[in-house]
C-alpha cells in the first residue's frame, strides 16, 4: 500500500505520505488534533483528499468506500447494536467465514450476544474480527485501545499484538499512546500539526527522538 | 430552597385546573352518559359495523401508503441538512402544511387537484376514465393526505437522533447504499417508524374535514366512522355515543402504546 494524503479543513492542512507492506503494522503516533484519524479516514474514503491511494495493485482514488476492500475498526467500534455479535461479524461476508474469523479470535462462544453485552476487550476483538471477515487489503485500527477501562488495557493490547503478528494484511494503526506503538507497530509515523516529523523503526523512535514530543512520549514509556 | 424554586405560583394553579378540566371533562360526559347497557346491540348494528370496518380498512390502507411514501420522504428531510437554506425550509414547510392547514381545505384543495374538472383529475377522466372523489380511493387520499407529516416527522426524528457512523460503518464493510438502509438505517429507526404509523393510523381513523369534503358520504363507499358519527348525531345520539366511545377508545389506547416514546414531555 502507497498513499499521498491531501485534506484541508479550514484552516488545518493534512500532507501524508506513507507506505505499508503486507505481514507489516505502521503506527500513525501523535498528538489529539495532529491529523492521524483524518488521514484513517481519508485512506478509506470517508472524506475528500487529494493525492493518490494505490492499494493492492489499484488505484483507489475514485473508488468509493464500499467498494476499497478497507477493513476499519473504529475507535468505538461500532457493532450494529440491533445484531448478533455473529450477524455483526458476517455483516460483510459470509457466515462461514464469521464463525472462522470468530474461532480465530477466540469469540466463538458470543455469537448469540449482542454487543451491548459485550465487555470492551470482547468488543474489540468482534469489531477486528468483521473487519477481517471481509478479507481486507488493508486493516485501520483507529485508537484500538482508547475505549477500553485501563485495567484491561495491557492484556488485550498483547492479544491485539498476537492477533496482528497472526495476519498477513498491512495494517495501519492511529494512537497517541507509545505503549501501543511498542506493542503493536513495525515502523512509525509521527504525526504533528498535520505533517510527518519522524518516521522510522520503534528502535529508531527510541534511539533518536526526533521531536520534543516524542522525547516526552519516550521518557515517559521507559520511565513506567 | 429546591422546594420552593420547584413550586408553583398559586395564581397559576387556577387556570391550569381550569385546562385540565376543559380537557377532561367532556370525556368524562361522554363516558357517563354512554348506553352502556346496549353498547353492544348498538356497534352490531350493520350500517355502524359498514362505518367501523370501512374506517379500519381505509386507515389502514392509508397507514400503508404513509410508510411506502413517508419513509423515503423522511430519510430526504433527514438528509437535507447540508442543503441550501431555501430549498430545505421549503420542503419542511411543504410536509408542515397539512399539520397547519384547516382539514375541509385540504378537502377543497384535493377537489380541486383530482375532481372531474381538476388539475389532474380532468385528464384522469379523459385519459384513462378514473373518477376518484366520492370514492373509497379518495377517503384513503383525504386521510394520507393529513397524516403523512405525523409519520414523516416521528420518523425523521428517529433518523436524526440515530448515529450515523454506524452507517459509514457498514459502507466500509463493502455495502452499498441501499444494503446500509435496509439493513442498518432502518431497523435502527424501526421504533420511531411504529409508532409514526400509529400516529399515522390514529389521525387517519379520526379524519372528517377533508373526507366528507373530498368524498362525501355514501354509506359503505366513503361514510366513515367519524361522518357516520356526526350525522348519527341527529337521529340516532346513542349510537352516536357509542361510536364515539369507539373513536376514543382507539386514541387511548395509542396514547398507552406510545407513552414512552413522542408524546411530548413524557419522552425518557
Amino acid at each position: 500500500m502507497r498513499a499521498s494524503i491531501g485534506v484541508t479543513r479550514g484552516a488545518f492542512e493534512l500532507d501524508l505520505t506513507l507506505e505499508v507492506e503486507p505481514g507489516q503494522t505502521l503506527a500513525l503516533l501523535g498528538p489529539n488534533g495532529a491529523g492521524k484519524s483524518t488521514a484513517l479516514a481519508a485512506l478509506a474514503g470517508l472524506v475528500d483528499t487529494t493525492g493518490t491511494i494505490e492499494l493492492a495493485g489499484r488505484v483507489l482514488d475514485d473508488v468509493p468506500v464500499e467498494h476499497r476492500r478497507i477493513g476499519y475498526v473504529f475507535q468505538d467500534y461500532l457493532l450494529f447494536p440491533h445484531l448478533t455479535v455473529l450477524d455483526n461479524v458476517a455483516f460483510g461476508s459470509t457466515r462461514a467465514i464469521a464463525v472462522e474469523w470468530m474461532r480465530r479470535l477466540d469469540i466463538a462462544d458470543l455469537a448469540a450476544r449482542r454487543p451491548p453485552q459485550l465487555s470492551g476487550g470482547q468488543a474489540q476483538r468482534v469489531a477486528l474480527a468483521r473487519a477481517l471477515a471481509t478479507n481486507p487489503d488493508l486493516l485501520l485500527l483507529d485508537e484500538p485501545l482508547a475505549a477500553l477501562d485501563v485495567a484491561i488495557r495491557d492484556d488485550v493490547r498483547s492479544e491485539l499484538a498476537a492477533h496482528l503478528a497472526a495476519i498477513d494484511v498491512p495494517t495501519i494503526v492511529v494512537t497517541h499512546s507509545f505503549e501501543d506503538v511498542a506493542a503493536l507497530a513495525d515502523h512509525v509515523i509521527v504525526i504533528e500539526g498535520g505533517v510527518a516529523t519522524q518516521r522510522a523503526t520503534v528502535r529508531e523512535l527510541v534511539r533518536a527522538p526526533a521531536t520534543p514530543y516524542v522525547e516526552r512520549l519516550v521518557r515517559d514509556w521507559s520511565d513506567d | 430552597m429546591a422546594h420552593r424554586r420547584s413550586g408553583v405560583a398559586p395564581a397559576l394553579w387556577v387556570p391550569a385546573a381550569i385546562a385540565v378540566a376543559l380537557l377532561v371533562l367532556p370525556l368524562v360526559a361522554l363516558v357517563v352518559r354512554a348506553p352502556w347497557g346496549q353498547l353492544g346491540s348498538l356497534l352490531a348494528r350493520p350500517e355502524v359495523l359498514q362505518a367501523l370496518l370501512l374506517s379500519l380498512g381505509t386507515a389502514a390502507l392509508a397507514t400503508l401508503l404513509c410508510l411506502v411514501l413517508g419513509v423515503p420522504l423522511a430519510v430526504v428531510l433527514a438528509r437535507s441538512v447540508t442543503w441550501p437554506a431555501v430549498p430545505r425550509r421549503l420542503l419542511r414547510a411543504l410536509v408542515t402544511v397539512p399539520l397547519v392547514l384547516p382539514p375541509v381545505v385540504g378537502g377543497v384543495a384535493l377537489l380541486l387537484l383530482l375532481g372531474r374538472r381538476g388539475l389532474l383529475g380532468q385528464w384522469l377522466d379523459e385519459w384513462f376514465g378514473i373518477t376518484i372523489p366520492f370514492t373509497t380511493t379518495a377517503v384513503v387520499i383525504a386521510q394520507v393526505f393529513v397524516a403523512l407529516p405525523f409519520l414523516v416527522f416521528a420518523v425523521e426524528g428517529a433518523l436524526r437522533a440515530s448515529d450515523g457512523r454506524f452507517e459509514v460503518a457498514a459502507a466500509t464493510l463493502g455495502a452499498s447504499r441501499l444494503t446500509v438502509f435496509r439493513r442498518i438505517t432502518l431497523p435502527l429507526v424501526a421504533p420511531g417508524i411504529a409508532s409514526g404509523a400509529l400516529l399515522c393510523f390514529t389521525r387517519s381513523l379520526g379524519e372528517f374535514g377533508a373526507t366528507i369534503t373530498f368524498a362525501g358520504s355514501f354509506p359503505g363507499t366513503t361514510q366513515t366512522l367519524p361522518i357516520s358519527t356526526y350525522l348519527l348525531l341527529q337521529s340516532d345520539p346513542d349510537a352516536a355515543i357509542a361510536l364515539s366511545l369507539v373513536l376514543m377508545a382507539v386514541s387511548v389506547a395509542v396514547l398507552l402504546t406510545l407513552r414512552d416514546r413522542w408524546v411530548p414531555g413524557v419522552v425518557s
